[in-house]
């Protein structure tokens, strides 16, 4: 059976995370390589729901704490609030998760040897004109506060539409369509937090939020309503109403 | 009353009126009652001169939600309306002349480390057998057994779910007892005329009988017509019979034969298809189709001789086009049921979509008027809704090899969306199904349709090769075994009936 190279390249901790997560979920007939360059000075934010695939790298919530994480988000800008950070969320400097990554890509069979790949998996830019390059995650000028999350999901979507045949263009368009698909959300999370400007979905999110504080529901999302309705609080406020189902709900409580 | 400012008094309950009294009508009536009865003022209009449809004899699981929800006891509902259970729709003759195969409420088999169970089956395809043997629900139809679920999720018998096969012209009656002990008041009358704002919402409705009836919020439950949504507020119609050419069903139930089957069947014809719904006291017929391919006549010689026993009722003949609304939500009136959209019961969606308008419905209400990003936000859920079922039907057409009369040649030709072309494609290389998060027919249904209409992929997921060949042989083994032997002890679909929900008077 024919041996595909899988390169992933970038900067810091992102093409590390890509590559281990390929490395443990990918098929045995998959060699995966890395190319990283330059490291990230942020502070990562991992969300309880991206535990899974870290464990299933071997990476453990203790050793985190051990290296040095806190479990309370610093960033003012994290995705779950900030006024209310949660406790089962963890923070940790880019410099020491980048080398307990590298530590579990140490053990995997990680080659850093990155020619004549068969795709190109890029964890630092979106603006990918060759075919056999795809974006995963949304690049280096990523919110740091979601940049965690973006690359998990990119990754792990693209793992489970790897294509068996590297040249057949219906499965490698369905492998970047995997790779991406989350990215709408997430941007929509983005600008929300940054307050730059929003997209259609986005403003169809504040205005429904605002008219009764329901978090509408799109398929591929991967924050959950607590995580919408919390920066939705702190950045756009209040809504006017809520629901007479919430309301009775509440009542009932 | 709408867009009265919130005060410090108690506020006014918002009067609801619902338009027409069938199984839409009742069902939004008896949801509306039960989750906000103590904030909303509901009264249903209908009249008894005017028949109802009675869509939905055949359902799907999520009604039982709907009716736990509300408070009803399942077994005394299933022994009124003279139920069986449905454990998914039996497909014949569909992919070619002389095939059948099961669409399930269940899943095929168990995934192993993300890798969908399915591969692993395309892998050992010659050795496995037939993927229904891993499908428990479908074991159980096929053998006649039944016996509920569990809770469990290490229970093979937590795979699967069941609906419910009933006489739908007995769920709206039911409904409406329900719904009048929760406060909800019936006005008997024909509308006819609809007094209007100067925004275009709906103020009043006239009734023959010279009563005015005043309202905030009015569903439209008044079937094909939209008396409301459409006579009135002239909201527009999607149509979409260019993908789903069937325009015309005529239903005939008939004396029930043999033993009682806990599935409905759907079987391909040459202008359409035939659905089979066993109940406790008869057996639901019709058949659905294109008037562009057949003539009623025929249509009807076909469905009469096909039948299994006597005619217990006049054949009855439906018109419908198949789409939606543009708006299922216009102005201050909501279109629930046949007025809001049609697509023919191939899946049993009927009941499904009223239930979905009622569930947004509850979700999105709010003190005072309504605003009009609301409206948008359940017209795009419900759009959601339509269109993914509207694609998953299309699939049955045209993922044939028929080529026997006219009508097949057209649906295996048909020019379909790109989003469903890309999808079988897709399929048919590695076995990958494109899902989604909102909306129905997840993976395991899709798969189903594929399977069984012989879009076979050519391939499947490489990590299925990463286990030992005698390893996923000895499994698949397993499976199957475990699948017979826990379908072999259940009770009989029949005796299960008898012992739990038996209809007065019935002897099973």
């Amino acid at each position: 059976m024919t041996v595909a190279t899988l390169l992933v390249q970038g900067a810091g901790y992102p093409p590390l995370l890509a590559a281990c997560l390929l490395a443990r979920f990918a098929p045995c007939t998959s060699r995966i390589a890395l190319s990283s360059t330059g490291s990230l000075s942020e502070d990562v934010i991992i969300r309880p729901a991206e535990f899974k695939a870290l464990n299933a790298i071997g990476l453990q919530r203790a050793e985190l704490l051990k290296a040095g994480a806190q479990a309370a988000t610093k960033d003012g800008s994290a995705p779950t609030g900030q006024d209310n950070p949660r406790a089962d969320e963890l923070t940790i400097s880019a410099h020491t998760y980048e080398a307990l990554l590298a530590s579990v890509a140490s053990r995997a069979d990680i080659h850093r040897d990155p020619s004549d790949p068969d795709v190109i998996f890029d964890t630092d830019t979106q603006n990918i004109e060759k075919t056999s390059q795809i974006p995963i995650g949304l690049g280096r000028h990523c919110l740091p506060s979601v940049r965690h999350v973006s690359i998990i999901q990119g990754t792990m979507d693209a793992v489970f539409a790897l294509p068996r045949d590297w040249s057949d263009q219906t499965e490698i368009q369905e492998l970047k369509r995997r790779a991406q698909r989350s990215t709408g959300n997430i941007r929509d999370m983005i600008s929300l937090l940054s307050g730059t400007e929003a997209s259609e979905t986005l403003q169809h999110r504040i205005d429904v939020w605002l008219a009764m504080g329901r978090v509408c529901p799109f398929d591929d999302d991967p924050f959950s309503v607590h995580e919408w309705s919390s920066v939705m609080h702190a950045t756009v406020g209040e809504p006017k109403a809520q629901s007479l189902f919430s309301a009775r709900r509440r009542a009932r409580a | 009353m709408e867009g009265s400012e919130a005060s410090v008094e108690q506020p006014m309950k918002k009067r609801v009126v619902v338009v027409g009294g069938g199984t839409a009508g009742w069902m939004t009536a008896a949801g509306l009652s039960s989750l906000l009865g103590d904030d909303l003022d509901i009264t249903v209009v209908e009249s008894e001169a005017i028949g109802i449809v009675g869509v939905g004899e055949a359902t799907l699981p999520h009604l039982r939600h709907f009716n736990q929800t509300i408070g009803i006891d399942e077994m005394h509902f299933m022994a009124a309306t003279q139920a069986t259970v449905k454990l998914g729709i039996e497909f014949v003759d569909w992919g070619r002349i002389g095939d059948r195969y099961i669409h399930p409420f269940g899943d095929y088999g168990a995934s192993s480390d993300g890798v969908g169970f399915h591969h692993f089956w395309r892998r050992f395809a010659d050795e496995a057998g037939d993927i229904s043997d891993y499908s428990l629900p479908i074991v159980m139809a096929y053998g006649g057994k039944f016996t509920p679920p569990t809770d469990d999720p290490k229970s093979v018998r937590s795979t699967y779910r069941w609906a419910y096969q009933f006489d739908a012209t007995k769920y709206a009656p039911y409904l409406r007892a329900h719904s009048e002990a929760r406060g909800v008041e019936r006005l008997e009358g024909k509308v006819i005329s609809v007094a209007r704002n100067d925004q275009g919402g709906v103020t009043s409705l006239l009734l023959e009988n010279g009563k005015s009836i005043e309202g905030d919020l009015f569903i439209d439950c008044s079937g094909f017509r939209g008396l409301l949504i459409e006579d009135a507020l002239q909201t527009g119609y999607e149509t979409w019979t260019e993908w789903l050419p069937c325009d015309r069903a005529i239903a005939a139930p008939c004396v029930h034969q043999g033993e009682l089957l806990p599935y409905t069947r759907a079987t391909a014809k040459s202008a359409g298809w035939q659905w089979r719904i066993p109940l406790q006291h008869r057996t639901g017929n019709g058949y659905v189709y294109s008037s562009a391919h057949t003539s009623d006549d025929e249509a009807e010689r076909v469905l009469r001789g096909s039948l299994e026993g006597d005619l217990v009722a006049d054949p009855r003949r439906l018109y419908f086009t198949t789409g939606k609304r543009r708006k299922l939500w216009n102005h201050n009136v909501v279109a629930i049921g046949l007025s809001g959209g049609f697509l023919e019961p191939l899946e049993s969606t009927s009941i499904y979509l009223i239930q979905q308008g009622i569930s947004y419905l509850v979700e999105l209400l709010t003190p005072g008027e309504t605003p009009d990003i609301l409206r948008a936000e359940y017209n795009r859920m419900m759009d959601l809704e339509f269109e993914r079922i509207r694609d998953f039907l299309i699939l049955h057409y045209h993922a044939t090899e028929r080529d026997d009369s006219p009508f097949w040649n057209d649906m295996r030709t048909l020019r379909v969306s790109d989003s469903l072309r890309e999808k079988m494609d897709l399929f048919r290389r590695a076995g990958r199904v494109q899902t989604y998060d909102h909306g129905l027919f997840l993976e395991a249904s899709w798969l189903a349709v594929f399977l069984g209409q012989r879009t076979l992929p050519r391939s499947y997921d490489a990590r299925a090769d990463e286990v030992d060949s005698r390893a996923v042989l000895g499994r698949l083994s397993g499976m199957r075994e475990h699948i017979s032997s826990t379908a072999k002890a259940m009770p009989s679909h029949q005796q299960w009936i008898s012992s739990h929900c038996k209809a007065d008077g019935m002897a099973l």
